[in-house]
């Protein structure tokens, strides 16, 4: 490493379990409540060595960043105190320059459950927040975060890795405003209440759909679930009057066998001005399959939706492969720059240097007898020579680490991830 | 001058229909930039209509007078005037999915004029202009977006039938929603079916001013027209007219094309067809 490259070995560690190491058991011991956070972060910052911290915690996740004298002292202080609850193999830490490109990592959303979400990135903000009011974030932290941050929108913005959904449910509501458009003039009828008819109907619900009516084998859960987003409850046996009237069936009841037969769809569908929209995510199927033969209508099984769902899953995953480059790129910006406020110093007194030497020379060899143009010479002699030797040592920081040299660093901390992996 | 323009504008509009055709088939895609080809693309299209410009600017300096509109310059002018409208229906509705489809259409309109526009460069006939202009403008823009109508409706019937066989491919990915598709098709047909009327009329009324011989309402085209804006018509509200479905109306709008290709390959063929040529 060039003397102008600060190190971050030494200074900059993560400790963390995520879904990837650990059950949900021990993630959700290791979980730091957000009323505790402050407190978490205080005892962070009065560790000896620790200068800057920062806690991640979600439901996937705790991960804690430190930066400062960290080594193997502080780890296992950090074990101590938010870790108690994993075993090792079920943690990971991460050092120096693989704590950065981690940190880079989760707020890119690789690492999280479900890849590419977004979700991650407001949860980075706030914790960055948290830290900040702690006055854990200093000269490394607070510009890493901001620029993890900016890693993570970048990525969702140049690659396809936050394209198409991955819930079915999610999946269901883009068919439906495929056929339909918007949902403002759609009537929607959602069999079962439910944890997915639920889920269904929350989505219709922010998009503004129409009217909203539940019909479910619970009377009292389909009345809940009406009140909640301002639907109408029916009973099962005015599903076919009400389908007189629906734009789109949802059906999510599981284990209740065909709860919606073809004589309980009107005749002539085929005459409506807009095809109606039958979806089945039930298991075993709720709606009669023969139904899915009648005019004027399209009908779509879990087994449908799934396919779409597993397709943008492999897209997700063959995006991956195009954010490599996005991310070497950035931890080479965040370590020129780190290099640029650590030269900042040296590069002032090298200019106050310059400033005393013209102004004795000045003094030695012209001495009383300086004019105006004298003075301009020697600014000018003196601002060119400050920039050449600057110029030499920004490309000198610049060409510190190369890029070749960051990719395999970045190619080293995938392997050691899937040796933890494989362990 | 006329000569490259006429050489050079098919090739630009082939080159914006293959980057709305590489974007529609890279859109959303993994492993790549989101819209590789988004900055060409739009740059393509704009190059396509400002030749265009320049290629009537040119023609009507050229034959000192109206730039004709009949013949195969007639085809070119609507390839113009089909790209135009296009561009200003999608900036509406802020979609390109039907990007592709549309500037095949005029890539092919305009391929064929550009291969059989006669070059010369004679004096046009003195047209009294402000009827003139009326009624060419009216039909010109209605065919336009009769053939938009069209196509829509035959968007409308591919997503249609891949929805319907439970296949959600492509098309539905990258296809604006059926409930739009629907609604252009109808709005142009509407737009269409009134412009139809306007020109129609509006050369009936310009032909009785001038007292040109030989004008007859038996005029093949002028009942063509008014049999495609009453067609057209029926599709804009179709809505309201039971049975007709927006599935129905798009296959009615689909067959519309036909007729109106099938019409304009009598008006090229047939020196009679219409009695200005």
């Amino acid at each position: 490493m060039d003397a102008l490259t600060p190190s971050l070995a030494g200074e900059l560690m993560l400790v963390g379990v995520s879904h990837q190491s650990a059950p949900l058991d021990v993630r959700e011991r290791c979980a730091v409540q957000p009323d505790r956070l402050a407190g978490y972060l205080a005892a962070l910052r009065a560790l000896d060595g620790v200068e800057e911290c920062f806690v991640l915690s979600t439901c996937n996740r705790t991960e804690v960043l430190v930066a400062g004298r960290v080594d193997e002292r502080v780890e296992k202080l950090l074990l101590e105190l938010f870790f108690r609850a994993a075993s090792p193999p079920q943690l990971y830490t991460h050092r120096g320059l693989h704590a950065l490109i981690h940190m880079f990592r989760v707020a890119a959303g690789l690492d999280s459950l479900v890849l590419g979400e977004s979700q991650v990135l407001a949860q980075i903000k706030d914790a960055a927040a948290a830290a900040r009011a702690a006055e854990g974030l200093g000269r490394r932290l607070a510009p890493l975060l901001d620029q993890a941050l900016s890693v993570g929108r970048r990525v969702r913005n140049e690659t396809a890795i936050g394209l198409g959904t991955l819930s079915v449910a999610r999946v269901a509501i883009d068919v439906a405003a495929q056929v339909f458009g918007g949902f403002t003039d759609c009537r929607a009828l959602i069999v079962g209440a439910g944890e997915t008819g639920m889920l269904v109907a929350q989505h219709l619900f922010s998009a503004g759909v129409g009217s909203l009516v539940f019909a479910n084998r619970s009377q009292d859960r389909a009345a809940a679930a009406a009140e909640r987003f301002g639907a109408r409850a029916v009973e099962l046996s005015a599903i076919g009057q009400e389908l007189a009237r629906a734009d789109l069936l949802v059906a999510c009841v599981d284990g209740a066998g065909h709860l919606v037969r073809l004589e309980d769809f009107p005749k002539r569908l085929d005459s409506r001005d807009r095809p109606l929209l039958v979806i089945d995510l039930s298991v075993p199927r709720a709606i009669e399959a023969t139904v899915a033969g009648q005019a004027g209508l399209f009908y779509y099984d879990l087994d449908d939706l799934a396919r779409v769902v597993d397709r943008n899953r492999a897209d997700r995953e063959k995006a991956t492969e195009g954010t490599a480059e996005i991310l070497v790129a950035e931890v080479h910006k965040y370590l020129s720059l780190r290099s640029y406020a650590a030269a900042a110093p040296a590069i002032a007194e090298l200019r106050a240097r310059f400033d005393s030497l013209r102004e004795q020379t000045l003094d030695e060899v012209v001495g009383e007898r300086s004019t105006s143009d004298h003075v301009r010479l020697a600014h000018e002699l003196t601002r060119r020579l400050l920039d050449a030797a600057l110029a030499h040592t920004k490309d000198t920081i610049r060409r510190s680490r190369s890029a070749d040299e960051l990719d395999r660093e970045y190619q080293r901390y995938l392997e050691s991830r899937t040796q933890a992996e494989e362990r | 001058m006329i000569q490259a323009l006429v050489v050079l504008l098919p090739v630009v509009y082939a080159a914006a229909a293959a980057l709305a055709l590489i974007e529609f088939s890279t859109l959303g895609a993994g492993g790549g930039a989101r819209t590789p080809g988004l900055p060409w693309r739009v740059g393509a299209y704009a190059a396509a209509l400002a030749l265009h410009v320049a290629l009537f600017a040119a023609r009507a300096a050229s034959v000192t007078g109206t730039p004709s509109f009949e013949g195969w310059w007639a085809i070119s002018a609507l390839a113009f005037a089909v790209a135009t409208l296009h561009l200003v229906v999608a900036a509406r509705q802020g979609t390109s999915g039907t990007d592709p489809i549309v500037l095949t259409t005029v890539l092919v309109l305009q391929l064929a004029a550009s291969a059989f526009a006669p070059l010369d460069t004679s004096v046009a006939p003195d047209r009294p202009i402000p009827f003139y202009l009326l009624h060419v403008t009216s039909i010109l823009v209605a065919s336009a977006a009769l053939v938009l109508s069209g196509l829509h409706g035959c968007l409308y019937l591919m997503l249609f039938r891949q929805m319907r066989q439970r296949r959600l491919g492509n098309l539905f990915e990258r296809l604006p929603s059926l409930h739009l598709l629907a609604q252009l098709m109808r709005r142009t047909a509407l737009v269409a079916c009134l412009l139809l009327l306007l020109g129609s009329n509006g050369g009936i009324w310009w032909a009785h001013a001038a007292q040109i011989p030989g004008f007859t309402y038996g005029d093949p085209v002028v009942i063509l027209s008014l049999l495609l804006s009453v067609y057209f018509g029926a599709v804009a509200f179709s809505r309201r007219i039971p049975g007709l479905t927006a599935r129905r109306a798009s296959f009615a709008a689909a067959v519309g094309l036909l007729l109106l290709i099938a019409s304009l390959g009598l008006f090229l063929a047939e020196s009679n067809f219409h009695w200005t040529r």
